[in-house]
């Protein structure tokens, strides 16, 4: 039997896409309502004392509040670049501010996205993070 | 001409043959850069600025295939190591760190071709062949999203 675990895709999903804009590794966790509502169904599932669940519960809003709206405001960037891109010749330099401007945004995102995960990480023990992180 | 059609047969069976949500990134590189290398083909008629119309767009696919390569081994190891219960933001950062430093490399890379392509053109090829383009660097992107759900 394979015992490789797969980590959930659903929850680790990049909102940003490969290259274009952003692209933080860690920004995109929770990207959508359904990853989210999955792992608080987890968490309930790990029969946790009703203080433990909370925390983690309220650590998981927490990230989808992180995320969620930098999200929307890549979304417009990306239109943005779309637009910028189709005109026949705007400067490079033009390009490279969406790039910074997005860039800076991402790693405030992945800042608090990682800040969280350790506190998700001091709630959970090893045995239930597997069990939430990691599918058989 | 007839490699050209070739070309675009074999696209347009990867395209029919599959419905275009199941696509790969890399898929959807091949056939599409085939289209747009069609589509100028036609488009533009001098033939100096249609070798570097080509040329650049062949600079941009090599880009953003290497990227797509990349970013799925990326996105596997960052995923890894997010699960790993003893992983500390140190090391977690470490990878993205390196995952931004690539990606900034590839958007310059990204941008001189893309900007080649523009400058090799006029003004009313480009209107033909920026819409193909951005059509389909947006295909690529949903492929991209698509593939880490």
């Amino acid at each position: 039997m394979n015992t490789v675990h797969r980590q959930r895709g659903q929850v680790l999903i990049l909102i940003f896409g490969a290259m274009f804009l952003g692209g933080g590794l860690a920004a995109g966790v929770f990207s959508s309502g359904t990853a989210l509502k999955d792992m608080k169904k987890d968490i309930k599932q790990l029969d946790l004392d009703a203080h433990r669940e909370k925390q983690a519960l309220d650590i998981l809003e927490g990230w989808k509040d992180t995320v969620k709206p930098r999200w929307k405001a890549n979304e417009k960037r990306v239109d943005e670049l779309f637009s910028l891109l189709e005109k026949q010749h705007t400067p490079a330099a033009t390009l490279e501010e969406l790039f910074v401007e997005q860039a800076g945004d991402v790693a405030e995102a992945e800042a608090s996205v990682l800040m969280l995960r350790d506190e998700l990480r001091t709630v959970l023990n090893r045995d239930e993070w597997t069990r939430v992180f990691t599918v058989k | 001409m007839r490699f050209g059609l070739l070309v675009l047969l074999i696209s347009g069976f990867l395209l029919g043959s599959c419905s275009s949500d199941k696509l790969s990134a890399a898929d959807v590189i091949t056939a599409g850069f085939a289209d747009l290398r069609f589509t100028a083909n036609s488009a533009v008629g001098d033939s100096v600025r249609r070798d570097k119309y080509l040329k650049a767009s062949l600079a941009l696919e090599a880009e953003l295939r290497s990227f797509d390569e990349y970013f799925g081994g990326a996105v596997g190891t960052f995923r890894t190591a997010f699960a790993d219960y003893d992983a500390g933001q140190d090391s977690l950062r470490r990878i993205s760190d390196e995952y931004f430093a690539r990606q900034k490399d590839a958007r310059t890379r990204f941008v001189d071709a893309h900007a080649a392509m523009a400058a090799s053109v006029t003004v009313d090829e480009w209107k033909v062949l920026s819409r193909k383009e951005i059509s389909l660097l947006k295909d690529i992107r949903s492929a991209s999203v698509r593939s880490l759900q």
